[in-house]
C-alpha cells in the first residue's frame, strides 16, 4: 500500500516537472508568451475613459446628467443591475445599440462587476470610438454602488 | 455490488475516457489564449498578482499530459492524483467566488468574454469528477493502459 501511494506520487511528480518544464518551453518560444512574474499592474482595467467614484456617479445619476450602462453579460444584468441602467456588450452592436443616446450628449457611465471591470473598460473605449464625448467607467463596479446603498434591481432582488 | 461495478475494468477505462477528454479539452483554449486565462485566474481574486501568468502558462499543460496519460497510460494513477489536486483547487476557488458572490467566467473550458459563468452547475461537475478521480485511484488503472500502472 505505502509502496503504491509512493509510486502514485513519484508518477505525479514526473507529470509536474514535465508540465512546467513543457508549459515554460512553449511560453518561452511563443511570440504572445506571458512574463513569467506578472507586474504589479497587469490585470488593471486599461481604458481612455476617465474613472468616476460611486458617489459622483450616483448625484450625476439624480440629476438625470447619465446613462448607466451595464457592461456584464446578459445573464448577470437580468439577475441584478443598478436600477435603470441598460445592458450593452463590449461589441460594436453593442456599441451600435447606444446610439440613440449619442444626441442628448449626456454622461455615459459604464460599469461592470469588480471581478469583470475590464468588459467596463473595452466598452468605454468603444464608446469613445464611436464619438461619444463623456465616457466614464464606474471605479467600484455594481459592488460600490450596493455598497453604498444605492438603488439595484433584478431577479434576485 | 457498487465495488464490483466500480472496479470493474470497463468502467474505469469509461471513467478515465471521460476525465481525460474533459481536461483535454479544457487545455485547448488556455494554451491558445494564456493571456485571457491569466485574467479568469486573476478574477477569482485569490492568488497574489505576481504568481498568476506562471500558473496560466503551466496548468494548462498539466491538464493536457495528465489528460493524455490517465487515458492512454503509463502513469495512469500519477495523472489521476494531480487531476485530482488540480479539482481540488477548482472546487476550492468556485466555492469560494460562489460565496463571494463574484459573476466572473469560471474559466474551465472557453475563457475569457463568452466563458461560463462560475456557479453551482461548474461546482457539481467537477465534484462528480474528484469523485471518479478517487474511484481511479482506489481501484487502479491496470487494464487498457501501454504500460501497467
Amino acid at each position: 500500500m505505502k509502496r503504491l501511494f509512493a509510486g502514485t506520487l513519484k508518477e505525479a511528480v514526473i507529470i509536474l516537472v514535465l508540465g512546467v518544464a513543457v508549459g515554460l518551453a512553449v511560453n518561452f518560444v511563443r511570440k504572445d508568451g506571458l512574463g513569467i512574474i506578472a507586474e504589479a499592474d497587469e490585470f488593471r482595467v486599461r481604458t481612455n475613459a476617465e474613472f468616476v467614484t460611486t458617489e459622483d456617479a450616483w448625484r450625476l445619476f439624480e440629476e438625470g446628467k447619465a446613462f448607466l450602462i451595464d457592461a456584464r453579460d446578459p445573464a448577470s444584468f437580468r439577475r441584478e443591475r443598478i436600477e435603470g441602467a441598460l445592458n450593452a456588450s463590449p461589441t460594436q452592436a453593442g456599441v451600435d445599440s447606444l446610439a440613440w443616446i449619442a444626441p442628448a450628449n449626456p454622461y455615459v457611465i459604464v460599469y461592470a462587476s469588480e471581478a469583470s471591470q475590464r468588459q467596463a473598460g473595452v466598452l468605454a473605449d468603444k464608446l469613445l470610438d464611436a464619438g461619444f464625448k463623456k465616457v466614464r467607467v464606474l471605479l467600484d463596479g455594481i459592488e460600490g454602488w450596493k455598497k453604498a446603498g444605492h438603488p439595484v434591481e433584478g431577479a434576485s432582488g | 455490488m457498487l465495488v464490483k461495478i466500480l472496479s470493474n475494468k470497463y468502467t474505469l477505462l469509461a471513467l478515465r475516457l471521460v476525465l481525460g477528454g474533459v481536461f483535454i479539452y479544457a487545455s485547448v483554449y488556455k494554451i491558445a489564449e494564456p493571456a485571457e486565462f491569466a485574467r479568469s485566474i486573476y478574477n477569482y481574486r485569490m492568488m497574489p498578482e505576481a504568481t498568476i501568468n506562471l500558473m496560466a502558462i503551466v496548468m494548462p499543460w498539466l491538464e493536457l499530459i495528465s489528460g493524455i496519460l490517465i487515458i492512454i497510460g503509463p502513469f495512469v494513477r500519477g495523472s489521476a492524483l494531480l487531476i485530482g489536486l488540480m479539482l481540488l483547487v477548482f472546487v476550492i476557488a468556485i466555492s469560494s467566488a460562489i460565496a463571494r458572490g463574484l459573476d466572473i467566467s469560471c474559466g474551465c473550458f472557453k475563457v475569457g468574454e463568452g466563458g461560463r459563468i462560475v456557479g453551482l452547475e461548474t461546482l457539481i461537475e467537477d465534484i462528480l469528477m474528484l469523485i471518479a478521480v478517487f474511484v481511479i485511484l482506489a481501484f487502479g488503472g491496470r487494464s487498457f493502459s501501454i504500460r501497467r500502472s
